[in-house]
């Protein structure tokens, strides 16, 4: 009578215990949740000011207007003499969010670390220098209203 | 019995909460920058050059990672190449692998002597001189590798590794300062290729280059946290 109580105690024990294993295992190694940086970056923005090493400097001609697409492209606007000469004033790249780095492709193996909040955009960037220092230049910009650019 | 399921129930929360952890070292912690405090070759300290000395490694979390030395400074008037780049990834918290640039010896043998075959010029006295530029391209082929290497060590302070390889393959690979003296510049730079590429092979260094690359040796690599 008794070893039938505890193989019946058993059995009860063992189709729990795998029952919670089973949902245990399905549900504990799921990834996190998408980084809500990777949804807030999207959008089209306007470039306000441009710091290397803190210290203020000329801003970057090269990308004054960025539109960062939720399709991972992102259009970046050359308003240098040589691109408007040369007609390349729009060009387009492939972008990333990982390991909480912005990666535009053109601008790889350099990555971006992105500040963001509703309208204001900062990135921020390191570079070896010469001498093998790190040279840091953030970007700041400000959310535009979205248009077409082609 | 009773106390064998007792067991069991109390070993099932453990189970649980240790089958999801991973063993061994996280990529977050390889992540940063770090400066080269030294080489060794099967446990012998080598000595670095002031140029293979500044060697830093700024390696990003989205794996790319940046190589600063000054191994090709001098090129180009002082104005040579002094950051590299590549790939970076960790193999089950063990391993760390790193791409980088490599050269391979094609240097081809006369068929008739066994001699290096070079390419040769007329200098301005009109005499036969080795042609470097167009003999040392048509000696090496340059391609990338990816580097396998055990984490020994890897904290927020310190980063050890090590790697098995061939001494050729550390001397003429991006591993990751190479000696200025194994090295030559291209000048001027051909369209689209490296400014720099593996010293000349001649009849006095092919053998001891070949026999480089058959020789297996162990680096292990320290490099320590810099804050920037």
């Amino acid at each position: 009578m008794k070893i039938n109580h505890e193989r019946k105690f058993f059995q009860i024990f063992l189709f729990a215990a795998l029952s919670l294993l089973f949902i245990v295992g399905a549900n504990s190694c799921q990834k996190d949740a998408v980084d809500p940086v990777s949804t807030k970056i999207v959008g089209t923005w306007h470039q306000t000011s441009k710091t290397i090493n803190g210290i203020p400097a000329l801003k970057d001609s090269t990308r004054l207007l960025i539109q960062i697409n939720a399709t991972q492209i992102c259009i970046l606007c050359d308003s240098t003499a040589r691109a408007i000469k040369a007609k390349t004033i729009v060009s387009r790249s492939g972008w990333s969010y990982t390991g909480g780095l912005l990666n535009i492709a053109i601008d790889l193996p350099a990555s971006w670390t992105p500040v963001v909040d509703a309208n204001v955009l900062s990135i921020e960037r390191s570079d070896f220098n010469q001498t093998g220092g790190i040279t840091k230049t953030t970007l700041t910009y400000n959310r535009v209203a979205n248009f077409d650019i082609k | 019995m009773k106390t064998v399921y007792k067991l069991l129930i109390l070993l099932l929360p453990l189970f649980v909460y240790t089958s999801c952890q991973k063993d061994g070292f996280t990529p977050g912690l390889a992540t940063g920058l770090w400066k080269q405090v030294s080489v060794t070759e099967d446990g012998v300290a080598m000595t670095l050059t002031p140029e293979q000395d500044s060697c830093k490694l700024l390696i990003d979390a989205n794996g790319a990672y940046r190589c600063y030395h000054q191994s090709f400074k001098s090129y180009n008037n002082g104005n040579g190449p002094t950051s590299f780049y590549g790939t970076w990834s960790m193999l089950e918290g063990t391993w760390i692998n790193f791409t980088t640039d490599k050269w391979e010896l094609i240097a081809p043998l006369s068929s008739d002597s066994d001699k290096v075959v070079l390419v040769y010029k007329k200098d301005s006295n009109n005499k036969s001189v080795i042609d470097t530029l167009n003999s040392v391209q048509k000696q090496w082929s340059q391609f990338h590798i990816q580097s396998r290497f055990t984490i020994i060590q890897l904290n927020g302070t310190d980063m050890e590794i090590r790697l098995k390889t061939f001494v050729g393959e550390k001397k003429y690979a991006l591993l990751f300062a190479p000696s200025p003296s194994d090295f030559t510049e291209l000048k001027p730079a051909p369209d689209g290729k490296s400014i720099y590429i593996p010293k000349l092979v001649t009849d006095d260094n092919y053998w001891i280059i070949r026999n480089e690359l058959q020789t297996l040796k162990t680096y292990i690599f320290k490099f320590r946290k810099v804050n920037y």
